[in-house]
């Protein structure tokens, strides 16, 4: 699925997006129908929990986020320090 | 004879090549029970709350006040219902002073503020307060190590008490270090603060990484809080219950918010890598699970005590036996 241009022109233009509100803006509004539809399954079995309980419909949540931040990454240049990323954090105390 | 020497040194586990990704377990309990049970790194939490207050010179952290300054107003009704004047107030974990910038001068003369991070109590100057000000940057529960026995008037604490280890012990400190007939009136996150974020995020680990794990601290219940206050000593007790709820766009809205108040995780033995599929998938639980009108809430419910250091000449329920006037005929 394609992102609608209007999110795409909306990111392009905040060129200070880190890689997590890249993530954040695909996972709830681009790619919110298959949000939807992964959450409608949890919500559906969720007294049943287990691994990849749901995992059709997240395989296709995932490969909608996947498009969508690349599609970010080929039209927003870089962000230069990996460091600010939440997503690099690797421990929440200082080296 | 060299290999020997070489297994003789120990490299810290974070060091070694082989575990980059392996978190520090929890410390063990000791068998002797000297110490409490150590739930939260308090080195950590005060490092969480000093990178919170550097952003932006502190403008993120004063953005997220919401919370804090709405249950600072209701704890201030509750201190102004107390007809006395006060010479001295401690507040005990008071963060950049919520609830001390609003007392006034008529009714308090000086107000002692302590908190574990330095820089989260310098945040604000001296000029939003009304009342003198003293700052002591000493941990919480540490409290009866710089504050002598029987010395305080009255004693705070506005939504700091959820990060402490030992919430009996800290009680009992308070209690021991208010002057007899002195009033101590808390605020401490309940049980279900946050529990949409709770469940969502263990929902979402258990479906993608087949466990679960503490993201959202243990918070105390509202039914212990009376038991904890009257095996501390506490008398004439009140305990009430309420909730603020917040609304935000989207489950990493609240996160940010978090993160920018100096609340996040703490807990020892946590994980220290959220993995990106337990976030997107946490984030459309969120969702599904409790949006309305286009955002998602976010529960934190405050539990509101006061209680009194026993003295004599305070008011005690009478005798079983001596009343005088029977029910039936009054009614």
């Amino acid at each position: 699925m394609q992102p609608t241009a209007a999110v795409a022109t909306a990111a392009a233009s905040s060129l200070s997006l880190t890689p997590l509100r890249r993530l954040a803006i695909a996972s709830t509004t681009t790619c919110a129908k298959e949000a939807s539809a992964y959450g409608k399954c949890i919500v559906a079995t969720y007294a049943d929990v287990h691994k990849d309980k749901c995992k059709a419909e997240f395989d296709k949540f995932g490969a909608c986020l996947r498009q969508t931040v690349v599609v970010f990454a080929l039209e927003i240049p870089p962000h230069p320090s990996p460091r600010n990323s939440p997503l690099h954090f690797s421990s929440s105390a200082p080296p | 004879m060299v290999f020997k020497r070489l297994l003789r040194l120990r490299l810290p586990p974070h060091r070694s090549p082989l575990r980059l990704l392996a978190s520090l377990s929890p410390s063990q309990v000791n068998g002797t029970a000297q110490i409490p049970f150590q739930v939260f790194d308090r080195r950590v939490k005060r490092l969480q709350k000093d990178r919170a207050v550097a952003q932006d010179g502190g403008e993120r952290s004063r953005i997220v006040d919401y919370v804090r300054d709405e249950v600072a107003d209701r704890m201030i009704e509750r201190f102004l219902d107390i007809k006395r004047k006060f010479s001295s107030v401690l507040d005990l974990g008071s963060g950049p002073g919520h609830f001390s910038k609003l007392l006034e001068s008529d009714r308090t003369q000086k107000v002692t503020m302590m908190d574990l991070s330095k820089l989260t109590i310098e945040r604000d100057p001296d000029s939003d307060f009304d009342v003198q000000v003293e700052r002591l940057v000493v941990d919480e529960e540490k409290l009866l190590d710089v504050i002598p026995r029987d010395s305080q008037e009255a004693i705070v604490s506005c939504l700091s008490l959820h990060w402490v280890n030992d919430l009996p012990g800290i009680l009992i400190q308070i209690k021991e270090a208010l002057r007899p007939d002195g009033v101590f009136i808390g605020a401490i996150f309940g049980g279900d603060t946050l529990f949409e974020l709770r469940t969502s995020l263990q929902l979402a680990e258990a479906e993608r990484e087949g466990g679960i794990s503490p993201h959202v601290s243990p918070m105390a219940d509202p039914r212990d809080i009376s038991n904890l206050m009257n095996r501390a000593g506490f008398t004439l007790l009140t305990v009430d219950v309420d909730e603020v709820k917040v609304r935000y766009p989207s489950m990493w809205e609240l996160l940010d918010d978090l993160r920018d108040m100096g609340e996040n995780n703490a807990i020892i033995g946590r994980r220290h890598l959220l993995h990106r599929d337990t976030l997107v998938a946490a984030s459309a639980i969120y969702k599904e699970l409790h949006e309305e009108d286009g955002t998602v809430p976010a529960t934190f419910q405050v539990i509101y005590m006061i209680g009194w250091k026993p003295a004599p000449q305070q008011l005690k329920p009478l005798e079983r036996g001596s009343g005088r006037t029977s029910l039936k005929d009054v009614l």
